[in-house]
């Protein structure tokens, strides 16, 4: 029983060090200082952020993909895009 | 860094293997923009995996295996039949969640009606948003406990981040070098004798500079002029010394 309470004690420590980890990955951290925040804003901050972070990837990749279709195709640029491409 | 090399190297071969299946004028604009987000994450994850510690999480092979469900999606009524199915799947996942978090929610409201304390209450929070965790993260269903979750977390951002910051320079340097292509063009049109510059701040008339390290104007106008995602494995500027690149990713 004691063991079992101790590895419980253990898992715990471990997951605060996770999360206090956690919290200096997030943009929020530089504002906040040095300051903890609870485990639920923190959780509920890194979902936020990821979501954030997917939307940018997203805008990103809608960019890149109209950038590629302005292309002209029959310049002599686009030529040597294609020889390289081979 | 070297993840990011990596990341980019996959981009442009993913990229590569694509136009090559199908020319990205024969696609729809949805089309090429699905298949330029797919390259991205399928190069995040293929960088992340090869990378020292990649095998031990699960988050890019998430990535890669939802990749290769989704390309074997064939047109027509499979399609349809596959989309229908998953709408299914995904509605069952809705309802069965909703029953876990309903049969939970009653347990914590009948135990919190024995022994009505905050900590119940903030537990259940917890774990509401450990679970809204696991939907955002690739493969974060599957982590073992909140532990492993946290780890695949912290991964995960860091490398979402890297990718955030390989796209964004990628898009730099494309839009870049169609600003300076058409420069050019305009130039020539317009029949002007003088060399086109090859830098904004670089005066028109002005002959190369003689030193060792120029190669020429020719080599680095057709370079800047192409929209070579080769050229952009050495001039996306994700180092200082970026001409080391070919060397190091091979």
């Amino acid at each position: 029983m004691s063991s079992r309470r101790s590895r419980a004690s253990v898992s715990e420590e471990e997951i605060n060090e996770l999360i206090s980890r956690l919290q200096t990955l997030l943009p929020s951290a530089r504002r906040r200082g040095g300051s903890q925040a609870s485990t639920t804003k923190l959780l509920k901050e890194t979902c936020s952020y990821i979501k954030s972070l997917h939307r940018e990837v997203d805008d990103l990749s809608d960019r890149l993909s109209d950038l590629m279709a302005t292309m002209d195709h029959n310049s002599p640029g686009a030529e040597i895009i294609r020889s390289l491409l081979r | 860094m070297a993840f990011k090399r990596e990341l980019l190297k996959n981009l442009i071969l993913g990229l590569r293997a694509r136009a090559e299946a199908c020319a990205f004028e024969d696609m729809s604009l949805q089309e090429r923009k699905r298949a330029v987000k797919c390259s991205a994450d399928v190069a995040m994850a293929a960088a992340r995996g090869a990378a020292a510690g990649g095998a031990r999480t699960r988050w890019p092979k998430a990535i890669l295996a939802a990749a290769g469900a989704s390309s074997g999606i064939s047109p027509g009524t499979c399609e349809a039949r596959r989309s229908r199915c998953k709408r299914v799947v995904r509605r069952c996942a809705g309802t069965c969640m909703k029953r876990t978090r309903g049969a939970y929610y009653a347990a914590a409201a009948a135990s919190s009606a024995a022994a009505a304390s905050s900590d119940v209450v903030a537990r259940s929070l917890v774990r509401r948003r450990t679970m809204a965790l696991r939907k955002v993260i690739p493969g974060g269903d599957t982590a073992r406990d909140e532990a492993a979750l946290l780890r695949e977390t912290m991964d995960y951002v860091v490398h979402l981040r890297a990718q955030v910051d390989v796209l964004r320079r990628v898009s730099a340097a494309v839009q870049r070098s169609t600003t300076l292509r058409k420069t050019v063009k305009d130039e020539l049109k317009e029949g002007t004798s003088a060399k086109p510059a090859l830098y904004p701040e670089q005066a028109p008339c002005s002959p190369p500079p003689k030193s060792p390290a120029w190669r020429g104007w020719r080599q680095p106008l057709i370079q800047h002029c192409a929209l070579s995602l080769h050229f952009l494995v050495y001039y996306v500027p994700l180092a200082p010394n970026q001409q080391s690149t070919e060397s190091e990713t091979g």
